[in-house]
């Protein structure tokens, strides 16, 4: 089971794109309706092969042994004769020589419709109920009457049945007591008093030129029907009427009615009024029972007088009797047939005036209708035949075309009258035939109609078991008590039986010979061989030769050898006009079955057909021999029956089916029920005009093969004479087919009774088929025109109900509690016979529907087959079956819907097939509004959501950028730590550079006092050795003044010694002081001192560096400067920084090599007002304009990478401006040089300030 | 014989007076001293080449040794005096320029007197 799915809104949205999707697919169209469709399958064909070929041998009869054949005398006048009507038409003898006519010249007197007695009309207004529906019952064969006569006495009509009319909706119509009814073949609508209908006796039925239905009643009312608004209108007037057999409406819109016994009611509905007209006016009788308007608008009326013409241009009566030649004075009926020959029945016969009106011939029932008393109804049929019904129950069908004539005794007994008012042929050449005394009656002229013939109608045995039509055209039926001889001519049996000289009782098998004889085999005493020309019989028994009495299959070979099949499996020849006889016998081993059917192909092959041996094919030249049996693929051993078409094939009856086995191409292909067999037990077969006749235990099944243009196997179909088609019993004998030379087919059924069943009608026409029904949520729906019902009533005063006295107020329609109005289902408006609506609209809560359906089968109705499509929702027809109900669709999607149902009768054509349209509207939530709301709150919800994911993403961002931001503040926080601490590495490293390239000049600076001191002590050492020298030498040759010399030179040295110490020992710790971190404290400081050391050591440096380098050194110390406050390393390392740059500006543009260039570098201090000034100036390149923006920048630098920090003039810059409140500028002049100018402030020290002033 | 002592250092003067105090008194040698390669020029153009030996540093604020050396190799030729270089920087490219530029001999810093001594007598 699936799990139920969690709807989440984004499912949601999904499956409302899905829903939307499927609504826009819009309908499907259903598949072409499949014409070739049959609920029966189509046969399987398979190959087989032949068994081995055997050799049959053949023991000849001793001639010596056998007896003469013995020969019986008959006499054919003196058989017993019986008269039998087997339902059979006879030749039409025709009609005497016509007579001249003239209209012109009849008796006339005058006529003036408005000097007519004339009277008001009442009519009461009753609403019409809705009808009682009940299921139809079947038309059966009428006891007694004539082959092929059914009566409607098992339909289920409430009452008698008096009249019957076909409305122009092709539904029929019954007439009874009390009762009206429609019937379309399933159904009876009856309309009675329960509907408001008030009718004892009903005598008519017309409908008018608006489709409403008028009831004449045989006793004292008239009633119309108006369908459409509902009512009944019941007509009434102070005149008396009577039996209402017939009603007209004439072309003037005036409606003519019979008034038996007084005349003819005439009513004209616009005046309101009614008049009669009767003897007094010049009719020419009171019992009247026809009308007729012919196309000149004469209106002929009936009357037991004659006929009356009335010519109301002319304002006369012409008066047509037996004078003018009239058959007979009692006029019955008025009929224009096709020809426009005017038919006039009457008690004598009928009286038929050409098309012309020149000419009247007499059809006397005394010469032409046997039996036919009065000649009232004639119709003529749609194939040409003149139906004429007569008063005593007679009907008869004149084929003018063929020349033939047919009485049906219609009604049983045919005492009384028994008065054929009413003959209709229905819209499926149905003839319908209504007694007026009561009874309806059905003939179908195209299905055969079987008759079912026992001892009762003449036969003298039930046992019917072959039947033959012999050369005379008499036909032979075989008994189990003689032969019945039935002679078509004089409509008698004969016969011939074991008293008239058969050698047996039994005559079950007859064949006719080449010679005209007829043999006659079944029984076990031995065959006849009757030859009807010489009137003898030939008794052929064992003693005369055959090699068994009982013998069933017969052949007549070409040579006019004769082959008999045995009951125990003997095949014999028998060559009777040598008594040559041959036999051979089966082997145990074989079979003792009984060799039931012999036949010889169109190749003189023999095939034998055996009760339990299966099919064996002898060649009679060869005597070689192969089987078929269930072992080579036969359905079944027991064949009862086979038959050889043209082509050579063979058909088989067998237990189990019928197949049918092409020899050409060894193929078998196998017919059961599943193919369309009444039953698998099938025990005759004939071939008949291309089709297969099969008599099964269940009735005739015919096989139809018919061929598709397209395909290369016919399609196969089958239909069934059963008990609808009006046989009796079902049973069909074996082997006891014959068709006559009119097509006419004779058979034993059940061993009962003789069926004669005369030629199909070829019938391709389709049956309507109608929906007849919608049933919503299992009820069956009533749809009414409610526009059609309020226009119908409009103008009326009151409405009385159906059942009570009780009144309806004229505006209203009554009350309706009904499903569809309760539950406002809309339909714009009914149609069709069945009040279908049209433009119906179901609410999707009513989406449970099924579908009635039905075709209007009144010839054949049983296994009518349907198949029906819901557009919309079926793929494809419904399978093929007898419901008239369809399935259930349950929950049906919204839209649009076409219930389609064709049907298929017994002529295997499928009808048209008929729709029926309806909506079922979406649920509010799936309307297009609705879709709307959707997109819009689905817009309305993505705008949310977008706004939302908008906010969300705005407060990530603001957040992610916090983040980021504080992390950049970190960053940089650290960074800046980083800086920090770099800047202060920086520096120092700045200071341990500048330091390096100190190092070289501070080492020569040292060296030079570090010289003199050595030396300087060492001179002091040989001064020292020098004097102590004098000072060892005697008195007077010391030099005293030497000695002297000698100690002043001695302290002098000792104090350049000192003097050196001390440069050296300073050189020493200005470098110390120079890569000590700063103190940051300012002290009184010599800037002179400090910039010539600096100067110095920067030389020194560079040329300790670059050994090549050498510049001009200048200073121009202002002495007046004294000492100033400063920071003396950090000013130092300014000075130093300038210095150094100022050096490598002249290097730079030294190496040039420009001629005569001296590079001077030259330092200066003075004092101003401003403060101290320390220039450096050089005369080296100059800096670019582009740069020197930058110079102060950190990291600006111009060297190579690697080479400088880029920091000393940036901190130059730094300890300048900040550390000393000073300023640091700089001139310079591309090509010329560059000048920095160290601007201090003056000094704030209040003694240096005095003496300044001092 | 004179021989001209240039150096920027003063105190020169007093160490080779003091070195050369023997031979001073012995007047086998006389010094004369300069402080500058101008001031050598300027005793070289007053005392009509009276020096036949120039020890000169190379090292000096304004005219360098080498500078000199070129003037006195340019300028003075009768009797053309003989030149010695004195550096402290004993590199090759100042000894090739001294040697190119005329300098009869190359002595570094610090110099042995006692060799120096030996020279001078030797050129002498």
């Amino acid at each position: 089971m699936k799990r139920p799915t969690t709807f989440t809104p984004c499912v949601g949205i999904y499956m409302l794109l899905l829903v939307i999707l499927a609504a826009c697919n819009g309908s499907k169209e259903a598949p072409p309706f499949p014409v070739t469709a049959s609920e029966f399958k189509q046969p399987i064909t398979k190959n087989f092969e032949f068994s081995k070929t055997d050799t049959i041998v053949w023991t000849t009869k001793a001639p010596a042994n056998l007896k003469p054949i013995p020969i019986k005398k008959f006499d054919w006048n003196k058989l017993p004769s019986k008269p039998v009507d087997l339902g059979l038409p006879v030749p039409f003898k025709g009609i005497s020589d016509a007579k001249p006519f003239s209209l012109g010249e009849l008796p006339s007197i005058p006529f003036n419709i408005d000097s007519l007695a004339k009277t008001e009309l009442t009519i009461k207004v009753t609403i019409l109920g809705e009808p009682e529906i009940v299921k139809a019952g079947k038309l059966n064969n009428q006891p007694g009457a004539t082959r092929g006569v059914m009566t409607a006495a098992g339909l289920g009509l409430p009452s008698t049945a008096r009249t019957i009319f076909e409305d122009s909706k092709g539904m029929l119509w019954i007439g009874m007591d009390g009762n009206i009814a429609r019937y379309d073949s399933e159904n009876l609508e009856i309309y009675g008093l329960k509907q408001g209908f008030k009718n004892n006796s009903v005598g008519a039925l017309f409908e008018d030129s608006k489709g409403r239905l008028w009831v004449g009643n045989a006793g004292e009312a008239l009633s119309v029907i108006d369908f459409k608004g509902k009512l009944i209108y019941e007509i009434s007037s102070s005149f008396p009427t009577s039996n209402i057999f017939e009603i007209l409406e004439a072309h003037d819109g005036k409606f003519w009615l019979t008034n038996q016994n007084i005349g003819y009611d005439i009513i004209d509905l616009e005046e309101n009024s009614i008049r009669q007209i009767t003897p007094d006016d010049g009719l020419l009788g009171t019992f009247t029972l026809s009308i007729y308007q012919d196309k000149d608008g004469l209106i002929w009326l009936s009357s037991n007088g004659g006929a009356n013409i009335i010519d109301l241009k002319a304002g006369k009566i012409l008066q047509l009797t037996t004078e003018n030649g009239l058959a007979g004075s009692f006029t019955s009926g008025f009929y224009e047939d096709n020809e426009g020959r005017v038919w006039m029945g009457s008690g004598n016969g009928a009286s038929v005036l050409n098309a012309d009106r020149t000419t009247i011939s007499q059809y006397l029932n005394s010469e032409l209708f046997e039996g036919m008393n009065g000649f009232i109804a004639t119709v003529q049929d749609s194939s040409g035949s003149l139906w004429m019904g007569g008063a005593n129950g007679v009907l008869y069908q004149l084929d003018e075309t063929n020349g033939l004539l047919q009485r049906f005794n219609v009604a049983s007994g045919s005492t009384g009258t028994q008065a054929i008012l009413d003959i209709v042929e229905d819209n499926q050449r149905q003839i319908w035939v209504a007694v007026a005394q009561g009874g309806l009656y059905k003939i179908d002229p195209n299905s055969g109609s079987p008759g079912n013939f026992t001892v009762a109608d003449g036969l003298t045995s039930n046992e019917v078991w072959e039947t033959l039509e012999a050369e005379d055209g008499k036909i032979w039926i075989g008994t189990y008590l003689g032969i019945d001889i039935y002679d078509p001519q004089t409509k008698t049996i004969q016969n011939l039986g074991r008293a008239q000289g058969l050698v047996g009782d039994r005559s079950s098998r007859l064949k006719q010979d080449s010679k005209g004889r007829i043999w006659s085999l079944g029984d076990n005493a031995g065959l006849s061989i009757i030859d009807p020309i010489k009137q003898t019989i030939q008794q052929l028994t064992t003693v005369q030769g055959l090699e068994t009495n009982s013998n069933h299959g017969l052949v007549e070979r070409a040579d006019g050898e004769f082959w008999l099949g045995g009951a125990e499996g003997e095949l014999t020849t028998v060559n009777i006009e040598d008594s040559v006889f041959k036999y051979h016998l089966p082997s145990s081993a074989e079979n003792v079955f009984r060799n039931n059917v012999i036949v010889s192909d169109n190749n003189n092959i023999i095939w034998v057909a055996g009760i339990g041996s299966g099919l064996q094919r002898i060649d009679p030249t060869t005597n070689e021999r192969v089987f078929i049996t269930t072992e080579e693929g036969l359905i079944s051993n027991t064949v009862y029956s086979i038959v050889i078409d043209n082509e050579n094939n063979i058909w088989a009856a067998t237990d189990l089916g019928v197949q049918f086995i092409n020899i050409e191409t060894n193929e078998m292909t196998t017919f059961t029920t599943d193919e369309g067999l009444a039953a698998n037990d099938v025990y005759a077969l004939a071939l008949h005009n291309g089709e297969i006749y099969t008599g099964t235990s269940r009735g005739l099944t015919i096989l139809r093969a018919k061929i598709q243009a397209d395909q290369q196997m016919p399609f196969w179909e089958a239909k069934t004479i059963g008990r609808t088609q009006g046989l009796d019993l079902l049973d069909f004998s074996e082997n006891s087919f014959t068709f006559d030379r009119n097509n006419r087919f004779w058979a034993g059924v059940q061993g009962e009774m003789l069926t004669v069943m005369d030629a199909l009608v070829v019938d391709s026409t389709s049956t309507p088929t109608y929906v007849t029904g919608i049933n919503i949520l299992d009820q069956k729906q009533q749809f009414y025109d409610k526009a059609s019902l309020e226009a119908n009533r409009i103008g009326l005063d009151t409405i009385s109900g159906p059942n009570s006295n009780d009144f309806i107020t004229v505006d209203g329609i009554e009350k309706d509690n009904s499903f569809i109005t309760n539950e406002g289902v809309n339909w714009n408006t009914i149609e069709g016979n069945y009040n279908m609506p049209v433009g119906l609209t179901l609410s999707h809560t009513q989406n449970y529907l099924s579908f009635n359906y039905n075709g209007t089968y009144f010839a054949n109705n049983d296994r009518v087959v349907y198949r029906y499509i819901l557009e919309g929702i079926d793929k494809n027809w419904s399978p093929i079956s007898q419901e008239k109900v369809s399935e259930n669709y349950r929950d049906l999607p919204s839209g649009s819907y076409s219930f389609k149902v064709a049907s298929k009768g017994f002529n295997n054509v499928w009808s048209e097939p008929s729709s029926f349209n309806f909506t079922i509207l979406p649920p509010w939530w799936l309307t297009w509004w609705a879709y709307l709301l959707y997109a819009l709150l689905l817009l309305y919800l993505g705008y949310r959501v977008h706004l939302y994911q908008r906010a969300r993403t705005l407060e990530k961002a603001r957040k992610n950028a916090q983040l980021i931001e504080l992390e950049q503040a970190k960053e940089i926080k650290k960074a800046y730590a980083e800086l920090k601490s770099t800047q202060s590495q920086l520096i120092q490293s700045e200071k341990m550079a500048s330091l390096g390239e100190l190092t070289a000049g501070i080492a020569h600076e040292i060296q030079n006092p570090l010289n003199f001191v050595n030396n300087f002590s060492e001179v002091n050492r040989e001064l020292i050795e020098e004097l102590k020298e004098e000072k060892a030498k005697p008195k007077k040759e010391r030099d005293e003044k030497l000695e002297e010399e000698l100690l002043t030179d001695i302290d002098q040295n000792l104090e350049k010694i000192a003097h050196h110490g001390k440069r050296a020992d300073s050189i020493v710790k200005g470098m110390l002081q120079h890569s000590r971190a700063s103190s940051g404290e300012k002290e009184p400081t010599d800037i002179n001192v400090l910039s010539d050391e600096y100067l110095r050591l920067a030389y020194h440096g560079l040329r300790a560096k670059d050994k090549s380098f050498n510049a001009n050194m200048e200073t121009n110390f202002d002495d007046t400067i004294g000492k100033i406050n400063i920071i003396p390393q950090d000013m130092g390392r300014v000075i130093l920084n300038l210095i150094t740059n100022a050096f490598h500006a002249v290097q730079e543009k030294k190496k040039l090599g420009e001629k005569g260039y001296d590079p001077i570098v030259s330092v200066s201090t003075n004092k101003t007002r401003n403060g101290i000034e320390i220039e450096v100036k050089d005369n080296g390149n100059g800096i670019p304009d582009k740069i020197i923006q930058r110079i102060f920048e950190p990291f600006f630098t111009t060297k190579p990478s690697g080479r400088g920090t880029g920091l000393g003039l940036s901190m130059s810059y730094e300890i300048v401006t900040k550390g000393h409140n000073g300023e640091l500028k700089v001139t310079s002049k591309e090509g010329e040089g560059t000048t920095f100018t160290i601007v201090l402030p003056p000094t704030k020290e209040p003694k240096k300030a005095k003496k300044t002033v001092n | 014989m004179k021989i001209l002592v240039v150096d920027d250092e003063r105190d020169v003067q007093l160490l080779f007076q003091q070195r050369f105090r023997k031979e001073i008194r012995n007047n086998e040698l006389d010094f004369a001293f300069a402080f500058s390669g101008e001031e050598a020029l300027t005793y070289m153009d007053n005392h009509n080449q009276e020096a036949v030996l120039i020890l000169s540093d190379i090292n000096m604020p304004g005219m360098s040794g080498l500078e000199l050396l070129e003037q006195i190799k340019q300028n003075f030729h009768k009797p053309p005096p003989v030149v010695m270089m004195i550096t402290a920087y004993g590199d090759k490219e100042n000894y090739d320029t001294a040697m190119k530029l005329g300098a009869d001999d190359f002595l570094t810093k610090p110099v042995e007197f006692g060799i120096l001594k030996e020279k001078l007598k030797a050129m002498l």
